[in-house]
């Protein structure tokens, strides 16, 4: 195997991730790498690094100088291998290296094996002929990848499909024929180049080959167009494909002028010493029992690699031979064979692996024959240097094996047809199983009309005619039978300048159109969703120039809440940012969020219209950055400013009322208690009213008469003293009132508190002035009661007072002195005074309440009412 | 009795009321100037009269009020009494008369009893003075 690794590889790739991702994978199988992105870069390089080895060029280099250029370039100055890499399988790019010593041709994403199987193809190919270049032969490449190594070779090299049809032939042997490609391909090898009497044997040799699966070596012959017969040593080669007989190489050596030479040096039997001494091809004589070689010519000596004869003579085989054998028998042991089969056959011919002096290994054919001289059996032969043919030969099968093998484990239909009948002449796996799956015969030489339809095959003759017309066309082609849309490419396929066929690459399609096809509806239904959003929804370029900003897209609700009929409408009123801000400083500031944050969220815009009617945006958005793209969405809001606005008015006009209310309130306060004033100053009139006019009067009980009424009076506006006083001007604290009226009676009454005691258990009740003033002129009789009569002056007693709420809002008084009572047998009704009788007459009347008057050791005067009785008077 | 005998202003604007205490404080034997029932008049008479005890209602006819004329007469007669009347109780107007040379500060309606008892102290007073 070549040695590769530590070799400096040129990547010549314009796309700097390619490169990259290129060079790691070199760098982990042990290459140096150097890169270079444009082909001008490339040319620099291999004259400037002598210590690259190797070149991978993309064809495709962008604007510069391209891939085919820049290998020109290189290989003008530099011998040294280049392998295209490129991401079309298109003929037309491959055919763009026609004329450029290509060592391969690699589709990139082909993936890592294939690359290095490429690379370490190339490096073998460059060593084979840098050897050839020794010689001088000058082999001109100028075929496409697929027969170029063929071509080269000065051996006769033939590919034979499985039933019989040349399916290649190199350019050598088609020039010792005198034939053209086209005249040769997918014809029936044997019955055009073998001479009839041969075929026979021929046939036996093919079963052969394809029973035992063996290389074979045979002589026969073979016809030229002009009818010479060659005659040729042939090496065969079946090649296999996963088990299965694929094809057939055959190489051959033309050895019609050595068997000529052969048959006249028998002839010329004179000349047979001077021929030995200076022929061309070596010659050794061995000693049939010792092996021991006893003579050689010039050439031998040359071949072995030695200076003189006498280095030679007296050695044996063994001295020559590397260790092993190519099957891997020791060389000693395959010796002994090959002499005994001369010896008993009288001659044998195998290929032996050589080694020299300097331990370098070559490869000969070796003619070994026995003869007899003075009745001891000597063994002679011959030896052709094959170690260029051997090369070329394990080299061409791993590259038509590398080639096939990407040609057929692809799914993609490869095909190609002659350019006059439109007879297969090629094709790959995938459109042979396309046939076979179907049950329809196919083969190399088959007619559009053997494999299709008549109405089919009618289409793919037009496609062709047009091939040849257009040199080049794509087509995209629905299958009638299988309804698969594919894509054919269709190319011409040219040798020296004439056009000899049409190559078809086809792909499958169908997934990626419904692919498309989904696409397209996935968009649509995305575009409809955007569309009949109730969001505004844009997208428009971010740019400095305000006054012009391109939608890239706006959808329906967006026209809508500008009040536009159509979209043009919005694109002549609105596309200017002022258009649409109408605070232009606001404008700013949103930008320069975006700009800053990438997003803006909840932004509102205020707009005037071009009616003058004033909308409200409320706006998300966000940056594409990359593209200086935003994306916005808009939310009109101009009915919810609206009502924010009302509301905040109204809230102010709550406030101005509630202010208004609260005046008037204090107002009325003010008026209220100027009331209670002037009502209470009015009772003081009518007391002194009353006072003057008794003091007329000299009459005690007129006087009296006269006092109870102003003390009534008094209890009265002791009321409205109170109310005037308190906190809400409505009600009164009960005790409070009770307090104050027992002073104000017991003043008024010079009562001395050293004999009359009032003790009081009042809680703390609140009342209405409806419950007040009644009560009060109650209190004032009975204390009045007890004051004038209840008492002696001497004795005194106690006056005993409680008033609680029991219930639902029911006040109890219980009323009650230890004096002397009511006289026995006394009724209120009929016995009381007016005071009594009133007391009566204002609980059960006024008070809807009830009431008992008794005598108990004294007198008491149990009365209770609802307090909420008036409730519903009041505001 | 007659050494208690004492000089009285009445400033009432309610007629019946000036009348009521008028009558009732001539009946007790003090000598009653005409009622007033106007605050600068009130300042006036007081200068001329030089009252021993005055009753000064609150409220008055002009915009004089009781609290006004009080701080006004007080300021030429220092030793002047003055026995206020008001219907309103109202603290702050309370705590301010109660500064301005105050007997007494009398709720309306009028209790004569307390009238009396006041009357009595000053005529002491002064008998005690003289």
């Amino acid at each position: 195997m070549t040695e590769v690794y530590g070799k400096t590889i040129l990547l010549v790739e314009d796309d700097r991730s390619t490169a990259y991702i290129e060079k790691l994978i070199l760098e982990n199988h042990d290459f140096k790498v150097i890169i270079a992105s444009t082909g001008e870069e490339a040319v620099d390089a291999t004259l400037t690094h002598n210590e690259i080895n190797l070149v991978l060029m993309d064809i495709d280099l962008g604007d510069g100088m391209d891939g085919t250029a820049a290998a020109t370039a290189i290989l003008a100055v530099r011998d040294i291998p280049v392998i295209f890499l490129s991401s079309h399988a298109e003929r037309e790019i491959v055919e763009k290296t026609e004329g450029i010593t290509s060592y391969g041709y690699i589709l990139k994403n082909s993936g890592e094996a294939v690359l290095m199987a490429g690379i370490r193809m190339a490096f073998r190919l460059f060593e084979a002929r840098s050897l050839e270049r020794k010689k001088d032969t000058d082999l001109a490449i100028t075929r496409d990848f697929n027969n170029m190594i063929i071509d080269m070779s000065p051996a006769f090299i033939v590919a034979i499909d499985p039933f019989g049809k040349t399916m290649m032939m190199n350019r050598s042997m088609l020039d010792a024929l005198g034939y053209s490609f086209g005249e040769v391909a997918g014809k029936d090898y044997v019955s055009m180049i073998v001479p009839e009497r041969d075929r026979e044997e021929l046939a036996a040799v093919f079963e052969l080959i394809i029973r035992d699966r063996e290389k074979t070596v045979n002589v026969n012959r073979i016809l030229a167009k002009d009818g010479r017969e060659l005659i040729c040593e042939w090496h065969g080669i079946p090649v296999f494909k996963e088990g299965i007989y694929n094809f057939f190489i055959g190489v051959g050596l033309d050895i019609t002028e050595r068997v000529k030479a052969e048959r006249e040096s028998r002839e010329h039997s004179g000349l047979r010493e001077r021929l030995f001494a200076s022929s061309k091809m070596p010659i050794i004589v061995m000693d049939a029992l010792t092996y021991e070689y006893i003579e050689c010519n010039a050439a031998a000596v040359e071949i072995y690699g030695f200076d003189s004869a006498a280095d030679i003579i007296g050695k044996t085989p063994l001295d020559f031979s590397a260790q092993f054998q190519y099957d891997g028998m020791p060389s000693h042991e395959k010796a002994k064979n090959y002499i005994a089969e001369a010896l008993s056959k009288g001659f044998v011919k195998f290929e032996w692996k050589h080694r020299r002096p300097d331990g370098s290994e070559w490869d000969a054919e070796v003619h070994l024959m026995r003869f007899n001289n003075n009745g001891n059996n000597y063994l002679q032969f011959t030896l052709i240097d094959i170690s260029d043919r051997k090369k070329t030969e394990r080299a061409l099968v791993e590259s038509e094996m590398l080639h096939a093998s990407i040609i057929n484990c692809t799914s993609d239909l490869i095909w190609s047809v002659d350019s006059s009948e439109f007879r297969i002449i090629s094709y790959n796996v995938a459109l042979k199983d396309y046939f076979n799956i179907r049950g329809i015969k196919f083969e190399i030489g088959s007619l559009p009309e053997d494999l299709l339809p008549a109405e089919v095959a009618s289409i793919w003759r037009e496609y062709y005619s047009r091939a040849l017309r257009d040199k080049t066309f794509s087509v995209e082609y629905t299958s009638p039978v299988t309804g698969k849309i594919l894509h054919f490419h269709f190319n011409t396929l040219k040798r020296e300048g004439s056009e000899f066929g049409i190559s078809v690459f086809g792909k499958d399609i169908t997934e990626k159109k419904l692919a498309e096809v989904e696409l397209e509806s996935a968009k649509k239904k995305y575009q409809q969703i955007l569309e009949n959003s109730p969001v505004g929804i844009f997208q428009r370029k971010l740019q400095s120039n305000e006054h012009e900003n391109e939608y890239t897209f706006f959808n329906g609700s967006l026209v809508e809440q500008f009040e536009c009929s159509s979209k043009e409408e919005f694109l002549k009123n609105y596309s200017r940012v002022s258009d649409r801000w109408a605070e232009l400083e606001n404008y700013e500031k949103f930008k320069k969020e975006l700009v800053e944050n990438k997003k803006v969220s909840g932004w509102e815009i205020k707009t005037v219209l071009k009616t003058g009617k004033t909308k409200w945006f409320l706006m998300f958005a966000y940056l594409e950055e990359t593209v200086s793209l935003i994306n916005g969405f808009t939310i009109d809001i101009t009915e919810i400013k609206t009502l924010e606005r009302a509301l905040k008015e109204s809230e102010k006009e709550i406030l101005i009322s509630r202010e208004r209310v609260s005046a008037s309130l204090r107002e009325k306060e003010a008026l209220l208690k100027e009331l209670y004033h002037r009502t209470k100053n009015n009772m003081q009139v009518m007391c002194a009213m009353i006072s003057i006019q008794s003091m007329k009067f000299h009459d005690n009980d007129v006087l009296e008469a006269f006092k109870d009424l102003e003390f009534r009076i008094r209890s009265m506006a002791l009321v409205h003293q109170k109310l005037y006083q308190s906190s809400d001007l409505s009600n009164i604290n009960f005790c409070e009132y009770i307090t104050d009226l027992a002073d104000l009676m017991k003043k008024s009454f010079s009562v001395n508190s050293k004999y009359i005691s009032i003790d009081l258990a009042v809680e703390q009740i609140m009342v209405t002035i409806d419950v007040a003033i009644p009560c009060g002129l109650i209190l004032n009789e009975l204390f009045s009661n007890s004051f004038k009569y209840a008492f002696s002056k001497e004795a005194g007693g106690t006056i005993r007072l409680s008033a609680r709420i029991k219930g639902n809002d029911i006040i109890k008084f219980e009323y009650s002195d230890d004096g002397r009572g009511l006289p026995h047998g006394f009724e209120v009704s009929r016995d009381g005074k007016m005071g009594l009788q009133s007391i009566v007459s204002i609980v059960k009347n006024q008070l809807q309440g009830s009431i008992d008057i008794r005598s108990n050791n004294g007198f008491e005067c149990d009365f209770s009412f609802n307090k909420s009785l008036y409730k519903a008077r009041l505001p | 009795m007659t050494g208690g005998k004492m000089k009285i202003m009445i400033v009432e604007d309610e007629t019946w009321s000036a009348l009521m205490i008028a009558n009732y404080v001539s009946t007790l034997g003090h000598h009653c100037v005409d009622p007033i029932a106007a605050g600068n008049e009130a300042v006036r008479r007081a200068a001329e009269e030089d009252p021993d005890v005055i009753f000064m209602d609150i409220r008055l006819a002009d915009d004089v009020n009781g609290i006004e004329a009080a701080r006004r007469i007080a300021d030429e007669n220092p030793r002047v009494k003055i026995a206020y009347m008001s219907a309103y109780q109202d603290a702050d107007v309370v705590e301010e008369a109660r500064k301005i040379n105050c007997i007494a500060y009398f709720n309306k309606p009028l209790d004569m009893g307390e009238i009396k008892e006041m009357l009595e102290m000053c005529s002491e007073s002064l008998l005690n003075k003289a």
